[in-house]
């Protein structure tokens, strides 16, 4: 995994799981590696790997009993949330450059609808 | 304890190749210096005679009989250079952990324990080298002394029991202070050197070099003084002289271990 | 805690090199001591070992004046040259009480080094995967890394931050110096910045990133080109 120096490495482990999340690689209720593995995995400091998995605690995303793996929320609530705050977050990116170069919103909703199921179509026949 | 001992076989397992070879050449040469001397002796002779046209044992008269003291004169000066070796193996065993191809002091600083087992293991290396240099050249001289024997024709030999030079028979006498003695002198200089090297191992350079020439200054005005001292008073007999002498000795000895030890512990740089 | 008070340092006549440097090693994590070339960061480290003399100043480990819960990994060979590889670890064995020869067999397994290799026939980054056997196979709280990733390519590089991710990390405080950090950034908890002789700047790094936004690449570059 590669990480922005800039912004904490912590947050951008909770990130890579909300994306496995929203996208339904770790499903409801699955169980997820522990800190330790979690660190070797991504080439982290197990400290890092802990304040991650708080974090994520804390936001309800897994939820962690004593003396058994974490796990991935079973809250479908909270997974919905997720996705809506990654496209809400992805939008808001989007959105910002292409106001940057001034283009209209018309002509942009025609260009994401073609780029999109162009990739898509793509997708599929690969 | 068991790490002191561990030590002392590491020093000695690192250098015994060098020892070895170093000890064996000296004992060879030593042989061949006799071996030479009897063969140059008999040429000698038979030159003189074919020279001068007389009979052997009258060449043997002019030319003198070969004693087994000249055969073995230039031993001294062989263990002068087997000394200075030792020398340059005490300073040789503390440089080469700073400066030879991996810096083992860094490992012998940092293991666990007091550091006076570095010191100790180095010294009892040097002890071992040195009483086992002065054993074979005991030996050497003994087997030169029948080779000698074997070697020579009787009528060429100057019949002289074990005849060994003065300086040799002051070192190698079988009495056992005197021996003794050797060895102390030995060991107290090795230990005077060591405490020199830790000096500069631990100032370096200016500082390091002030302080040697410190301690030099140091043991000359105490041995000297010491001796005129007693001189002059004129008091004391000459039992008590060397009693004295004997504590003086024994006192510094102490002072150069204490020292070295402390350097190790404080102030050593790596 | 790993407690350094007040160290002083001078070489000579020479400006002093350390001018009275304190900062602490939390246990658990891993601090890094950065400083650009010359700074005295490996002065430091051999300060904290007692390889070499100082001025002025302490060093405590959890409260004692004590050196046998530091492990020291210097950025040379320690070990005499006539060794190979299996002898130095069996040096280690005999000499060492906390030495633990499960992890150095595993340790050696993973950076693929072998016993009968001579020591100093070793490449430079495998002596660095060496030395690191020898430092993260002794039991011991504090470990002290002396540039770990100086002169070594960038898969060894790899390798190497690998172990700092990994169950050897639990337990240990680390402390590690390095001028170039770029690679390591994201292992790091926190950073203590030296420059002429004093600790000028010291930050948790994940506090860095979240209030200040800035790597410690950028830290970097503002304390030492100002």
């Amino acid at each position: 995994m590669q990480f922005d120096q800039r912004s904490p490495v912590y947050l951008q482990v909770v990130r890579w799981f909300k994306e496995q999340i929203a996208t339904e690689e770790l499903k409801c209720g699955q169980e997820i590696p522990s800190r330790r593995e979690i660190a070797a995995q991504l080439g982290i400091n197990p400290n890092t790997a802990q304040k991650a998995y708080k974090e994520m605690e804390e936001q309800n995303l897994i939820t962690t009993e004593r003396n058994v793996p974490s796990k991935i929320t079973m809250d479908q609530e909270i997974v919905k949330k997720v996705r809506t705050e990654m496209l809400d977050e992805a939008v808001a990116q989007f959105i910002e450059a292409v106001q940057a170069i001034q283009i209209p919103l018309g002509e942009v909703v025609t260009k994401v609808e073609t780029v999109y199921q162009s990739t898509e179509r793509r997708k599929v026949d690969a | 304890m068991k790490q002191y001992l561990m030590l002392t076989n590491e020093e000695l397992k690192r250098s015994w190749k060098m020892i070895i070879s170093i000890i064996l050449a000296m004992a060879g040469i030593e042989i061949l210096t006799v071996v030479g001397r009897v063969i140059y002796h008999e040429r000698q002779v038979q030159e003189y005679m074919s020279y001068a046209k007389v009979s052997e044992s009258d060449a043997i008269r002019t030319i003198e009989k070969l004693s087994f003291e000249q055969a073995s004169s230039y031993f001294s000066y062989i263990i002068l250079i087997g000394v200075a070796l030792v020398l340059l193996y005490a300073v040789q065993i503390w440089y080469r952990d700073w400066l030879g191809e991996s810096k083992y002091i860094y490992r012998l600083l940092l293991l666990p324990g007091n550091r006076a087992k570095i010191f100790f293991a180095k010294f009892t290396s040097l002890a071992l080298v040195i009483i086992s240099f002065i054993g074979l050249q005991w030996v050497v001289i003994q087997l030169s002394f029948v080779i000698f024997n074997w070697m020579i024709k009787d009528d060429y030999r100057a019949t002289s029991t074990l005849g060994l030079s003065r300086t040799l028979k002051q070192l190698y006498t079988m009495n056992l202070v005197d021996v003794l003695v050797i060895v102390t002198l030995a060991l107290f200089t090795v230990s005077f050197l060591f405490m020199l090297i830790l000096l500069e191992r631990s100032y370096r350079k200016t500082k390091g070099l002030l302080f040697i020439v410190l301690e030099v200054i140091a043991i000359v005005v105490i041995m000297m003084g010491g001796m005129y001292i007693i001189e002059t008073l004129d008091i004391f007999l000459s039992q008590e002289i060397s009693a004295i002498m004997i504590a003086i000795f024994v006192l510094y000895f102490i002072y150069t271990i204490w020292k070295s030890l402390r350097l190790l512990k404080w102030k050593i740089s790596v | 805690m790993l407690e350094v008070h007040g160290l002083k340092k001078r070489y000579g006549r020479k400006k002093p090199i350390l001018e009275g440097v304190s900062f602490s090693v939390r246990p658990d994590s891993i601090t890094c001591l950065i400083g650009l070339n010359g700074e005295g960061k490996s002065t430091i480290l051999k300060a904290i070992m007692g390889l070499v003399p100082v001025d002025a100043g302490t060093v405590l480990v959890d409260g004692e004046v004590s050196r046998d819960k530091i492990a020291f990994v210097p950025d040379l060979q320690t070990m005499p040259g006539y060794m190979t590889i299996g002898d130095a670890l069996l040096y280690m064995n005999d000499y060492y009480p906390d030495w633990n020869p499960k992890v150095a067999e595993e340790l050696m397994g993973l950076f693929k080094l072998l016993t009968t290799d001579k020591i100093l026939e070793l490449s430079k980054g495998n002596q660095a995967k060496f030395s690191l056997v020898l430092g993260f196979a002794l039991d011991r709280p504090y470990l002290l890394l002396d540039e770990p990733f100086a002169g070594i390519d960038l898969f060894t590089k790899e390798q190497i931050a690998w172990i700092f991710s990994s169950h050897y990390m639990e337990g240990r405080g680390i402390l590690m110096t390095t001028h170039e950090i770029i690679e390591i950034e994201h292992l790091i908890d926190r950073v203590v910045f030296l420059q002429d002789g004093r600790i000028i700047d010291e930050h948790d790094t994940e506090e860095m990133r979240e209030v200040y936004g800035k790597s410690v690449q950028d830290r970097m570059r503002e304390v030492y080109q100002r």
